[in-house]
């Protein structure tokens, strides 16, 4: 069966696209290269486990941890409640050089990181879009803010996001359901923190949870956040923004939705006497018997390293470095953000109450630095995310030496007022962190493994400097003690924002997608996932992958009807 | 009582993951009785619930069988056997002589031995890292139990409603829920 258009992967970008491809009528295939879940199942989705009902407590077995999942293993989502969610290292192999870790956390199945997203949900702004063309690094991107906007707030409706609305330009506005408010400590945290340092804000965070569900998110079963925090597990309830939540159920209900897992794809065929691709080959996981799929267009969205693995592994002789990669940057540019610079601190000043639910975001703290230029020992900027709560229980009771009725009052005492601080920074593209693939091993489907070669620069160590003393200042200005300041000095992917791989640019000789996110070389080919980016600004990049893939996937339907593709 | 402490031993015990009646690792009744006698001094039943009413010696079984490392197993048959000989037989002493061996034998161990650079979400560096993480098991075990949720702090699983300010009474308890041994 030939297809209107076919979309590799079905996660955060997959999703979108799918959705808005089969609402214009597009006839559409998904693949997805791992098994088939669905929301709601108790064996997919473990949100309905109470704390005592998590096999060993949560701890996956110290043995399987260390064999399946030693990269895995590194992220925080990963638990025995959710490691079915998570690869196995063991069966999905990758390289990198030697003293050059890169942290890889995938999950290969329906819906792939969308499901264990941290749902953070941020706007690029138009210094985002004009950082790389006023530095003069990286690929000037293509567009700018204006041109993505109202795909912004497409996407927001339809995802539903809440948020405050701030009026900041290095953080536009977007179409907000109401936000989960500052509790005690982060109200007083952020009366100081703006009355000290001018400039800088204390948002709450902007999450794709719905505070209200309204009519549209209610046709699709979804529901307002029961408040649990348990979103890396699934909702039953639908309440977070996730393919299985949200965009596959609205593609599906159009009619035009066809779903295969278990679906590797191997390549993309590339036809060089009509310059277009005519389909993908692929690989069924269980059975390892190969299958070829047609359509008229083609929507890569496997992610960031995912998506430059299946365009290098489709050379040809007409495009021997790879498809779509006349331009050698497919697989370059590959950026993350930086990640665990983190700062904790107890506050003895603050009011004595306390919150009730476990809210699904904290606070934000919007970049401030290098906002009308570039006056810091750095370029670009950082943001933080972060929250106050207050502890006791078994941290307490282990905090000090004591047994019995001693350790037990002690765990029952509310705790102080903690700052749990985090930096997330901005990772400037360089070509010379890449993806390849590797030329002497395969997986076990037959398919190069990538290889990743990836490290951050001078810019980066100089901006986690920053970062830590901003942090601790902050903690200290608003009367707390600091217990902790912790640069991690985390690998590249353990911030799990990787992108980069297929850039958009103005240039075809030096970017590899046009402002419609279409290959420069082959048109009908259209790339929507990480890989995508010119920059990564240091916001939480999934909502742009979205818009990117929703706006995608208008031009598409458009070119097609207009016999253009 | 006998019996509802029983009922929610079971109840707790088995969703942590019981050892298999066949399963390759078993304590021997004298270590469970140590284990037993240990888990009720950490965390005693006092006026509310302890380790025994939430399992916590049948869950630390299960989780040596099915969670832990040969050098984890290893670790905790250490510090069982030097507990094991505190007082002479400790399992066979008083309760009150136990808590004060234990009491004494907790303080020494837990000194103070900074390290570099601690872990984030983990207790400060102690002199007997070994005996540390026993009682972080034992008092994870506890905490993460129903019994303990519904009694000594607070656990609701679908909260419905997130209040970002509410008064604190005596009645407040903080929030609990799992954590990571």
């Amino acid at each position: 069966m030939d297809f209107d258009a076919i979309v590799i992967g079905s996660g955060m970008s997959g999703g979108m696209a799918a959705k808005e491809l089969t609402e214009r009528g597009l006839k559409v295939l998904v693949l997805e290269r791992g098994r088939n879940i669905e929301r709601g199942k108790k064996e997919d989705q473990t949100d309905w486990m109470q704390p005592w009902d998590l096999p060993n407590g949560g701890n996956v077995p110290e043995d399987e941890l260390a064999a399946d999942y030693p990269v895995q293993g590194q992220c925080y989502a990963l638990s025995s409640a959710t490691k079915h969610l998570f690869v196995k290292d063991s069966e999905h192999p990758y390289k990198t050089p030697e003293g050059k870790p890169f942290s890889w956390i995938r999950g290969y199945h329906l819906g792939g990181r969308s499901i264990m997203w941290g749902r953070q949900t941020y706007r690029l702004s138009q210094m985002d879009f004009e950082a790389n063309a006023r530095d003069g690094i990286g690929s000037d991107w293509p567009i700018r803010y204006d041109d993505i906007a109202p795909w912004y707030s497409h996407v927001e409706n339809f995802i539903g996001v809440s948020g405050s609305r701030e009026g900041l330009p290095q953080l536009p506005d977007g179409d907000f359901l109401p936000p989960f408010a500052l509790n005690d400590g982060e109200l007083a945290f952020k009366a100081a923190v703006e009355s000290r340092f001018p400039g800088r804000k204390v948002i709450p965070g902007r999450a794709a949870n719905l505070s209200e569900a309204r009519p549209h998110h209610q046709e699709l079963g979804r529901a307002p956040c029961k408040v649990r925090s348990l979103c890396e597990r699934g909702c039953m309830f639908g309440a977070y923004h996730s393919s299985l939540n949200s965009s596959l159920p609205a593609a599906e209900r159009t009619g035009n939705l066809t779903v295969i897992t278990d679906a590797i794809v191997h390549s993309i065929v590339y036809d060089p006497a009509s310059g277009k691709a005519t389909g993908v080959q692929v690989v069924d996981a269980k059975t390892k018997a190969g299958s070829t799929y047609k359509a008229k267009v083609i929507f890569c969205c496997a992610s960031t390293i995912g998506t430059a693995q299946i365009l290098l592994n489709s050379a040809s002789e007409a495009m021997p470095r790879g498809l779509a990669n006349g331009s050698d940057m497919v697989g370059r540019n590959l950026m993350d953000h930086l990640y665990q610079m983190l700062t904790v601190a107890t506050f003895d000043n603050l009011p004595d109450t306390y919150y009730f639910g476990r809210r699904p975001t904290g606070f934000y703290i919007p970049r401030y630095r290098n906002l009308n230029g570039n006056d810091e020992p750095f370029l670009r900027g950082y943001g933080f995310q972060g929250g106050f709560s207050r502890k006791g229980g078994a941290s307490a009771a282990l905090a000090q030496a004591g047994i019995g009725e001693e350790l037990k009052a002690r765990a029952r005492e509310l705790g102080p007022w903690t700052l749990f601080l985090a930096g997330f920074g901005e990772v400037l593209p360089n070509p010379e962190n890449r993806v390849t693939l590797d030329k002497s091993e395969t997986d076990q489907w037959g398919i190069p493994l990538v290889n990743i070669s990836c490290a951050f620069g001078e810019n980066e160590r100089k901006m986690t400097e920053t970062v830590q003393a901003d942090g601790r200042a902050m903690a200290e200005a608003a009367g707390g003690t600091v217990t902790a300041s912790i640069s991690g000095g985390s690998p590249p992917g353990l911030g799990i924002h990787e992108m980069g791989t297929a850039c958009m640019g103005k240039d075809p000789g030096k970017s590899v997608l046009n402002k419609w996110n279409q290959t420069h070389e082959v048109p009908n080919l259209f790339i929507t996932d990480g890989a995508a980016m010119a920059s990564s600004g240091c916001q939480n990049p999934s909502l742009t992958y979205m818009a990117l893939s929703a706006r995608a996937a208008d031009t598409a339907a458009s070119m097609l009807s207009e016999g253009v593709l | 009582m006998l019996l509802a402490g029983a009922g929610a031993a079971l109840s707790a015990c088995d969703a942590i993951g019981l050892a298999d009646e066949d399963s390759p690792f078993r304590y021997s009744a004298e270590d469970m009785a140590l284990i037993t006698a240990l888990a009720d001094r950490i965390v005693p039943k006092g006026d509310s619930v302890g380790a025994l009413d939430a399992g916590v010696p049948a869950a630390f079984e299960g989780l040596m069988a099915n969670w832990a490392s040969e050098e984890t197993r290893a670790q905790m048959a250490g510090v069982l056997a030097a507990l094991g000989a505190l007082g002479g037989g400790f399992a066979a002493l008083p309760a009150g002589e136990q808590s004060r061996l234990l009491a004494d034998y907790d303080a020494a161990a837990l000194a103070p031995a900074p390290q570099g650079e601690e872990e984030l979400f983990s207790p400060p560096s102690a002199k007997d890292a070994d005996y540390q993480r026993f009682k972080q098991i034992i008092v994870l075990l506890f905490y993460v139990s129903e019994p303990a949720l519904t009694h000594e702090l607070a656990y609701t699983h679908m909260p419905g409603r997130w209040d970002p300010s509410i008064p604190v009474t005596p009645e407040t308890r903080p929030e609990g829920g799992a954590g990571s041994f």
